[in-house]
């Protein structure tokens, strides 16, 4: 039989494990905030939310969107706080991919090493046991420990089920939320009951992870702390004065690396978006890239109330072309083409067969709604306008001025985002015209929208009045490849 | 729209003492320390049918724990009668509680119901407290009596539906047959 | 062509009373057409920009007007006007 002892890698991997989780923790926490409300199913019907962290109350008078709902919440339960979703998202990103990495070689480690006897029991009697370790905590006592083992019954099962299920649990329900997973197999957010089914289980693993550190922390002090901490760091018990001490500095270096990564993350977030968002960005291109699309939900799974992002263009001319059914309303496609054009909506309307899609739409602020969409697909635009060798992406250029049109957006300017040429022929890329049968409505960005599924929302530009393709982005705007990526540090490609 | 209060902290700012203080207090509403505070005004939950279910199992949890002693689960052999009289008390207010909190044909009624299930919590804390602190009248050997995980556990069942009711008066959670206005 | 039976969802038909009571408030307003100065119009649909626009007041609507100069190079305009004056 193994000794189960505290080896040098057990020790590390528990360390690393306290800092990533409460990085992803208080990441976590800054990505609820940017919409605070959980809901069930698909949709997020405003007003079937079963809990809501805000007390901002809207409008039922005047169009609101999802940025409006946006909530602020203190550094010091979200990294970075202050409504900064660019970054909770890229600190939350890096952390699961190091989280997840940490977590492969602890499996490994665990069986290859048979350490594993430490958390799957070595018989059904750890379950009268962990029942007597229940009655004997409730007499305000300290149960024995299991024999020849570091751990008593009760804790032995807990272990075991954060490190077998919970874990798991929590990077399962979190691909269910990345558009890419979602498009690509939707039997996978069903099986979860329906991408908020999945936010909302997602949130109680954390309040599941939450609720462990308190008792666990807990029951280290009841037990002893430098005792326990001794073994965490020394892997025996001894030099109880150094063990505490050493405690004590590693927690600390830990609060230091939370608050660098916040200050980091207020004072310099471009910095931010471009050092994590390299490392993010070549896992996501690996692992989710190749996911495209294939989405069928039935009629019967439309959104009664699709949810708004963005307020429409709020300027005479948009006003009087939408009242002239956009007659007047015409599309350039240029730049890199050997056949730069001109179009009408008719135009569009007369490129081959309308293609409509139903399919699941995710916000990057963490909602969703299902709703069918109806235009061109991408890739007939695409055919007609012969792009050259060179061009490498698609830049779409709307009539939304930010800072005149949405008073909760952080800065101003034409809103824009850029595509990679290679999701231009995806089979689900459409530029809509249409939406639930009827044309496409002004708040979801008549006369013309983009649809590329296996992306985040807030890539699928809304009220495009130009269409550029172009070899490299980073001479429009600020570089990074989008408007939201240019002021709120998003990444470029949204997989996730 | 509600904003969250961002409260400016006036400080005094003569002096070194002065300067630290407005240190501190630039530092505070950096972080946040306003909203964190006031953090639990935050939180809402529309969940009225689980937490009128929640705390009908806990008030009948505690109901059955007085009904098991009651019947012969006691841990001495002989308790005085005005015990027994009390424990049958307890068992027909709590379950009066839970029937009204649950039937719900008045909201004043389903208010009383949470109300009675609280003192029947309440005062199970407390007779319990006082049978192991003070002693009660006829148990001399219940003092000091801690280690008595029936005990332990009903203690925590009463103290999670006065924690209940509490989330429900103060606008955290919805009671059956309550139901949120949230239309937006 | 867009199909008859698909009205864009913002738009509200005019009636002839309607229309009729808006061509009078351009006419007494003077209004002329941004492109060619004409004075005559046809008046079309109307769009409801209260609740749509945080800007615009609640009784807010845009009117579709066509100028009817034939030589015109920007026929389709528009006025706002409040929903209580025509509707």
């Amino acid at each position: 039989m193994v000794v189960l002892d505290y080896p040098a890698w057990l020790r590390i991997e528990h360390w690393v494990n306290v800092l990533f989780l409460t990085l992803l923790i208080r990441s976590g926490i800054e990505i609820v905030a940017t919409h605070p409300k959980l809901y069930r199913g698909n949709d997020s019907r405003p007003g079937t939310e079963w809990a809501r962290f805000t007390r901002k109350t809207m409008p039922t008078d005047k169009l609101y969107d999802t940025l409006d709902e946006e909530e602020s919440y203190s550094s010091l339960v979200s990294l970075p706080g202050h409504k900064n979703l660019g970054m909770g998202r890229h600190w939350h990103f890096v952390t699961v991919i190091g989280w997840i990495l940490t977590g492969i070689a602890y499996y490994i480690l665990l069986f290859a090493t048979g350490q594993w006897h430490r958390y799957l029991p070595y018989s059904w009697s750890i379950f009268p046991e962990t029942w007597n370790d229940i009655l004997t905590y409730l007499s305000f006592k300290l149960p024995p420990l299991l024999p020849g083992e570091p751990l008593d019954a009760i804790q032995k099962l807990t272990y075991a089920g954060v490190i077998f299920l919970l874990a798991p649990f929590q990077i399962l329900t979190g691909a269910a939320q990345s558009p890419a997973v979602e498009a690509r197999f939707p039997w996978y957010v069903r099986l979860w009951g329906g991408r908020q089914s999945a936010r909302s289980l997602h949130f109680l693993g954390l309040l599941a992870f939450l609720g462990f550190i308190a008792v666990h922390l807990t029951m280290v002090g009841l037990w002893g702390w430098p005792q326990l901490n001794a073994l965490m760091i020394f892997g025996h018990v001894g030099h109880l004065g150094w063990a505490l001490a050493a405690s004590l500095a590693i927690v600390a270096a830990i609060v230091v690396v939370h608050i660098a990564a916040t200050v980091w993350s207020l004072k310099s977030p471009r910095s931010v978006q471009r050092a994590l968002g390299f490392v993010i960005n070549h896992g996501r291109l690996v692992a989710l890239r190749p996911m495209v699309s294939r989405q069928r939900y039935p009629q019967s799974a439309l959104s009664p109330e699709h949810r708004v992002n963005g307020k429409p263009p709020d300027s005479d001319d948009y006003k009087v072309m939408a009242v002239h059914h956009f007659v007047d309303w015409t599309l350039h496609v240029g730049g890199l083409v050997e056949y730069p054009m001109t179009l009408t909506l008719a135009d569009l309307r007369a490129l081959g067969d309308k293609q409509t899609q139903r399919v699941l739409h995710n916000c990057v602020q963490g909602w969703s709604s299902v709703g069918e969409w109806g235009g061109v697909p991408f890739r007939n635009l695409v055919e007609l306008v012969k792009p050259l060798p060179q061009a490498r992406h698609i830049c779409f250029l709307t009539m939304q001025d930010t800072g005149r049109d949405e008073p909760s957006a952080e800065g101003a300017g034409q809103f824009y985002e850029v595509l990679d040429m290679s999701l231009a022929r995806h089979p689900q890329c459409l530029l809509a015209y249409e939406m639930n049968g009827a044309p496409l409505p002004i708040e979801h960005g008549a006369p013309l929208r983009l649809r590329i599924e296996n992306q985040v929302g807030f890539k699928m530009a809304k009220w495009i009045s130009q269409i550029e393709f172009i070899s490299d982005y980073h001479a429009i705007g600020q570089g990074m490849g989008g408007w939201r990526e240019d002021n709120v540090y998003y990444d470029k490609d949204v997989e996730v | 729209m509600a904003e969250a209060p961002g409260r400016e902290v006036a400080v005094a700012t003569d002096g070194r003492a002065g300067a630290g203080l407005a240190a501190i207090a630039q530092t505070a509403r950096w972080a946040g320390i306003a909203q964190l505070i006031s953090f639990y005004r935050y939180i809402a939950f529309n969940v009225p049918r689980v937490t009128t279910t929640v705390g009908i199992v806990v008030l009948l949890g505690i109901a059955a724990i007085r009904l098991y002693w009651l019947v012969g689960g006691f841990p001495l052999p002989v308790y005085p009668a005005y015990l027994g009289g009390y424990f049958g008390l307890l068992v027909a207010v709590a379950v009066l509680a839970a029937g009204s909190m649950v039937i719900g044909l008045k909201p004043r009624l389903v208010r009383l119901g949470w109300v009675l299930g609280s003192v029947v919590s309440v005062a199970s804390i407390a007779m319990y407290v006082a049978s192991r602190t003070v002693g009660l009248p006829g148990l001399p050997r219940l003092l000091r009596w801690w280690d008595y995980p029936l005990g332990t556990f009903a203690m925590a069942l009463a103290a999670l539906f006065v924690a209940l009711h509490l989330s429900v008066v103060t606008g955290m959670n919805v009671a059956y047959p309550q139901r949120r206005d949230w239309h937006d | 062509m867009i199909a008859t039976n698909t009205r864009r969802p913002e738009i509200t038909m005019l009636t002839e009373g309607q229309k009729s009571r808006i061509l009078n408030e351009v006419r007494r307003k003077a209004g002329t057409c941004p492109a060619c100065g004409g004075r005559e119009f046809i008046v079309g649909d109307a769009l409801y920009l209260g609740f749509l626009y945080v800007s615009e007041n609640l009784d807010a609507y845009m009117i579709a007007l066509t100028c009817t100069n034939p030589g015109c190079p920007a026929p389709r305009t528009g006025t706002r006007l409040p929903g209580s004056q025509f509707l």
